[in-house]
């Protein structure tokens, strides 16, 4: 299991740790389902499948948790702009950080965990 | 039913699975298009264009009442749709550099896997001021509003002071109506009028300043021009604030007159104009000044001008008849052809002075004729012919019978009567003071009936006498009895000149005594003897006639006897002057017979004084006419006889011309009396006619408009601005065709300041039409009772939303079982509405009670009974029961519904088996991606007629215990239910 990784142009951001299981990787097809008064289900499928992956972490180390700020902060600017991700198995796919708080907890000193939302756009 | 839409389109939206998109373009002027969907789309996916997902919210559409039951639901449709405002171009910016009002947004319904060729436009829009932008959230949500929100612009144009420089303060800025069909009497707006102000003081003709009492330099009036006044036209070069100068009097024809103060003065002008409305006009006609009929000449017609109007050549005016009635003598003209009547002119001819026509045995028959053509002087009430008559001497077997040409006999002259005979004696007052030769008491003798003239100058009438003289002379005997002796002698004398002028006769009296032996030879002639000769054994005494025109000489012969005497002891010449009185006569005649003998002294043959020749003559004078009659048995008055043509006139002036009226003296009592006609004409009395001006012009209309199609096309096109393209030919041709069955055709107005919209609707509610937009199309259906079924939803079929349905029944205090429809108003007076048709449901009334909205139901573009029938009926079946709305979720299957179309609907749960219904109100509820919202179409149908089974059967499930056993009694219960909603049992 490779550490994830994300890259936009020269930036890159290499984890020193592995993402913590159980892994989460949500697909949705957004349609709208109705019933009718003949208890049949009327569907629309309104075209939009949303795909989301929620990297979890656990006692990453200060330069890890530093660098990822310095991504959130600088190079994603939250969900500004998009960026490449090698997920644990070296796929790459176009993501956008989609967290709308920062919030890594110091679980031991100088130990830090918490999770990034990011959702495939490409 | 929406026929548009693709079949491909159709059959992507009626699965039960479906995947449906929502496309917008907004087109701006400058910027071009944008194309927004909520999601990315693109050629990619079988579209022309790449669409942004910029679109947050698509809402919802609906009408812009509010009220989906409404029947005249509004015509606006409208949504708001949300959009993301971000990006390096926000689309907010577009509208900083294009103008809202002509952004144009085609909103089009469409499904995943179709092409461009598949896309439906559900309408067309614009954009609806405010913008509002909220920069925290970077949305911006527009409010879109379809086409109609174009409308709200006046039907007509103004009459405006730019066009119209010299109109009536009053009408600048007045609407101009917009005439369909036959509106009927309608009223000119004042485009060209001339101004007015009043005399300030009386004027001459010869005034030349004429002042007035308003400020002229308030009113405009220019410095030159022309002024009318009454019937006088006046130029004038100059004006002060309050006077015009340098006027000349009796311009242009007309006469100078002289005019108090206070009349009206208006300027010439040759162009009042007046107009009416927006067409096209085909036919003006009946134009009317106040309620009169114009005059014709005075005014020319431009139906074809836009807008129509009048033009009249001078200050309009009409003519009225008085409420008071003048009174007119008609004189006769001429002589008819078989008069017999002496002096027939003196009948008529009111320069004669003499007493009159005279009619009598010899002369029976006076025949007198009105050649004249006689003007019309207005509306007459009443004819008489007058005859003015008097007879000298009364009868009562004899009459004067009166004849008209074309009449016949009409009746007779009045004959006096006893009480017109007069039994006393009559003298004239002699004791007057004027002059008399013989200086002494004397009486003139008269004969007939007084005389009373005004004319001084006059001479006697036959025998009267004294107008020679003798020319005194020594002759023996004259003068004072004497004697002659004339033995074999001549003794010769001239006793008179030849006649003066005006002798008509002479007469020589002479008296003598001839003494001693021999006859007595008197000698009366001229130089040459003897003309007259005259031969006495004894006294004589006799009367010698003479001619005329030689002077008189007596010679005197005694014969036989030396020294023998002759006395003469009288010898008078007695002269008679010019017969026939010239006199005017004013009452009863008279003529005198006093004759005069020859001036002098003594007596004269009658033992009377002698008197002068002109006695009479100074009689007449001033101061001595007092007259007392005493003694006479002649009638003494004129006798007036009237006879009444009115009905044979029949009101007609022209009757009179060729008039003959006969007098004819009928002797059937052989009683031989004189009438004179003293006076014989038509009396007629009239109401004239007044002439009045005023600028309340009005005239009837006929419009090339007629049919509701047609109106608002033109509304649409002309008015609004509306492509002539958007509107949807196949539904106006159907509707109109529909109409033209119906014979329906408006009639009316459309006022110039209402906006098309409300033009629109007002249109729609006369003819029971709506007129809506649909698929970015303006259509126009007809609405009626039991439309066509296009569609059958069954609630078991899913064609309905679960528990989606609301049923509510129309409140009694909305329907109306009694209709009376006002219709034929009077566009041009206060009387409103001048016809009403009744239509009535009875067993609503039986069951509900009288229901009656009269307000409701007037109607100003109907004048047709027929049509007014026919719609009354509508709004009976409609208006007539409480109705039953129907409102429930449908998906996009039913789509391509439209407002109007019938359905079935079916919903066992509720009752409904194939219910009839009529399909008010369609309200889009979007779905998308953005919010997972289901696409629905929330339907408002109507059940016309109230069904009380339907109500049962809910009530039958949910509460049988309030079920009334009485029909009225359920009623009375529902009343209180009025829009509960149903749906929640």
């Amino acid at each position: 299991m490779a550490a994830p990784k994300f890259v936009q142009g020269e930036s890159v951001l290499q984890f020193s740790k592995g993402l913590r299981y159980p892994l989460s990787k949500p697909i949705e097809r957004r349609q709208a389902l109705d019933r009718d008064a003949g208890g049949g289900l009327q569907v629309e499928d309104l075209g939009v499948t949303i795909r989301r992956r929620t990297l979890s972490f656990t006692n990453l180390p200060l330069a890890d948790y530093t660098a990822s700020i310095n991504w959130y902060e600088n190079v994603a600017q939250g969900a500004l702009n998009q960026f490449t991700y090698h997920d644990e198995n070296g796929d790459t796919m176009q993501v956008l950080w989609t967290s709308s708080v920062y919030d890594f907890q110091e679980t031991a000193y100088q130990k830090f965990s918490g999770t990034i939302e990011i959702e495939v756009v490409g | 039913m929406i026929s548009t839409m693709t079949a491909a389109l159709q059959a992507a939206l009626s699965g039960d699975s479906r995947r449906p998109r929502q496309l917008l373009e907004i087109h701006f002027p400058a910027s071009g298009i944008i194309y927004l969907s909520d999601q990315p789309m693109g050629v990619a996916d079988g579209l022309d264009h790449d669409y942004l997902p910029l679109v947050e919210d698509w809402g919802s559409l609906s009408f812009s009442t509010g009220d989906s039951k409404a029947r005249d639901n509004g015509l606006i449709r409208q949504c708001s749709i949300t959009f993301w405002n971000g990006g390096t171009t926000p689309l907010s910016d577009h509208f900083i550099a294009n103008p809202v009002e002509a952004t144009e947004v085609l909103h089009y319904q469409w499904a995943m896997g179709l092409t461009e060729a598949d896309k439906f436009l559900i309408d067309r829009f614009r954009i609806a001021d405010p913008i509002a932008f909220d920069e925290a959230s970077r949305l911006l949500t527009l409010d879109l509003v379809s086409l109609p929100y174009l409308w709200d612009v006046p039907v007509g144009n103004r009459l405006l002071q730019a066009d119209w420089p010299y109109a009536d303060p009053a009408d600048i800025g007045a609407a101009i109506p917009v005439a369909l069909g036959s509106p009927g009497r309608i009223k000119g707006l004042k485009a060209r009028v001339a101004k007015g102000c009043t005399l300030a003081s009386s004027v001459l003709t010869t005034t030349t300043t004429l002042d007035v009492q308003e400020d002229l330099d308030t009113l405009g009036l220019p410095p030159s021009g022309a002024l009318q006044i009454v019937s006088e036209i006046v130029n004038y070069t100059g004006r002060t604030a309050h006077s015009f100068t340098g006027c000349t009097r009796g311009s242009a024809g007309s006469e100078a007159a002289q005019h108090l103060r206070g009349t009206e003065l208006v300027e010439h002008i040759s162009d009042h104009t007046f107009v009416f409305c927006e067409g096209p006009v085909s036919v003006v006609t009946s134009v009317q000044v106040k309620g009169y009929p114009a005059p014709d000449g005075i005014y020319t017609v431009d139906a074809a001008a836009n807008p129509a109007r009048v033009v009249f050549s001078e200050q309009p005016y009409y003519e009225r008849f008085s409420a008071g009635s003048r009174f007119y003598e008609m004189q006769f003209d001429s002589t008819g052809a078989g008069n017999t009547a002496l002096w027939p002119t003196y009948a008529y001819d009111e320069d004669e002075t003499a007493t009159g026509a005279l009619i009598s045995y010899e002369y029976p028959a006076l025949v007198i004729t009105q050649t004249d053509t006689n003007t019309d002087q207005g509306q007459i009430r009443k004819v008489y012919l007058s005859v003015a008559a008097f007879t000298v001497g009364w009868y009562a077997v004899d009459r004067v019978n009166v004849e008209v040409s074309g009449l016949g006999v009409i009746g007779q002259l009045t004959r006096p009567d006893s009480a017109d005979q007069v039994g006393i004696d009559g003298e004239v007052d002699v004791d007057h003071g004027h002059l008399h030769s013989t200086g002494a008491a004397h009486y003139h003798s008269y004969t007939g009936p007084s005389i009373s003239t005004n004319n001084a100058s006059h001479a006697h009438s036959s025998s009267l006498s004294g107008v020679e003289s003798i020319i005194p002379g020594t002759i023996d005997g004259y003068g004072a009895p004497t004697h002659i002796y004339a033995y074999n002698v001549d003794v010769t004398k001239l006793i008179v000149a030849a006649s003066p002028a005006g002798t008509v006769s002479r007469q020589l009296s002479i008296k003598g005594s001839n003494q001693g032996v021999g006859d007595v030879t008197i000698y009366v002639g001229g130089t040459v003897f003897p003309v007259y000769q005259i031969t006495y054994a004894g006294s004589f005494d006799t009367t010698i006639n003479c001619a005329l025109g030689y002077d008189i000489y007596i010679k005197v012969r005694k014969a036989g006897v030396v020294n023998g005497n002759c006395y003469i002891e009288r010898l008078n010449m007695i002269c008679t002057a010019s017969a026939g009185i010239d006199a005017n006569v004013t009452g009863v005649q008279a003529s005198v017979t006093n004759p005069g003998s020859v001036a002098g002294q003594g007596a004269d043959n009658n033992d009377d004084p002698i008197k002068a020749y002109d006695d009479v003559h100074d009689l007449a004078e001033a101061g001595n006419r007092s007259l007392l009659i005493n003694a006479t048995d002649n009638p003494s008055r004129t006798i007036v006889d009237l006879f009444d043509l009115t009905p044979a006139v029949n009101f007609d002036w022209l009757w009179f011309t060729g008039r003959t009226v006969t007098l004819r003296y009928v002797n059937t009592g052989d009683e031989n009396k004189d009438v004179y006609i003293l006076h014989a004409h038509f009396q007629i009395e009239f109401a004239p006619k007044e002439i009045v001006y005023s600028d309340d012009i009005s005239a009837e209309i006929v419009a090339a408009r007629t049919t509701p199609a047609e109106s608002i096309e033109f509304l649409l096109t002309a008015k609004a601005g509306t492509a002539g393209e958007l509107l949807d030919d196949a539904s106006f041709s159907a509707t109109a065709a529909s109409h033209s069955a119906l014979n329906y055709q408006l009639d009316g107005l459309l006022p110039g300041d209402v906006t098309v919209r409300e033009a629109i609707k007002n249109i729609c509610r006369q003819t029971h039409s709506r007129l809506f937009t649909s698929a970015g199309l303006v259509r126009l259906v007809e609405k009626t009772i039991t439309p066509p079924i296009t569609k059958a939803l069954i609630a078991a079929d899913g064609d309905l939303q679960l528990r989606s349905i609301t049923i509510n029944k129309q409140p009694l205090t909305e329907i109306s079982n009694r209709i009376d429809l006002a219709y034929d108003y009077d566009q041009y007076g206060d009387a409103g509405y001048k016809a009403t048709v009744r239509a009535e449901n009875a067993d609503s009334v039986s069951n509900y009670g009288l229901r009656y909205l009269p307000d409701n139901y007037q109607f100003d573009l109907i004048r047709d009974a027929d049509m007014a029938a026919k719609v009354a009926a509508y709004y009976l079946a409609v208006d007539g029961q409480p109705a039953t709305w129907y409102t429930f979720n449908a998906y996009l299957p039913q789509l391509t519904l439209e407002p109007e179309d019938g359905i079935q609907l079916t919903a066992n749960f509720h009752g409904l088996t194939a219910t009839p219904l009529v399909v008010r109100c369609l309200e889009r509820r979007f779905g998308s991606g953005k919010n997972g919202q289901i696409n629905l179409i929330t339907i408002t149908a109507e059940k016309h007629n109230y069904d009380e089974a339907d109500i049962f059967s809910v009530y039958a499930a949910f509460a049988p215990e309030i079920l009334p056993t009485e029909v009225g009694d359920v009623v009375n219960e529902l009343d209180h239910l009025a829009n509960i909603d149903l749906s929640i049992l």
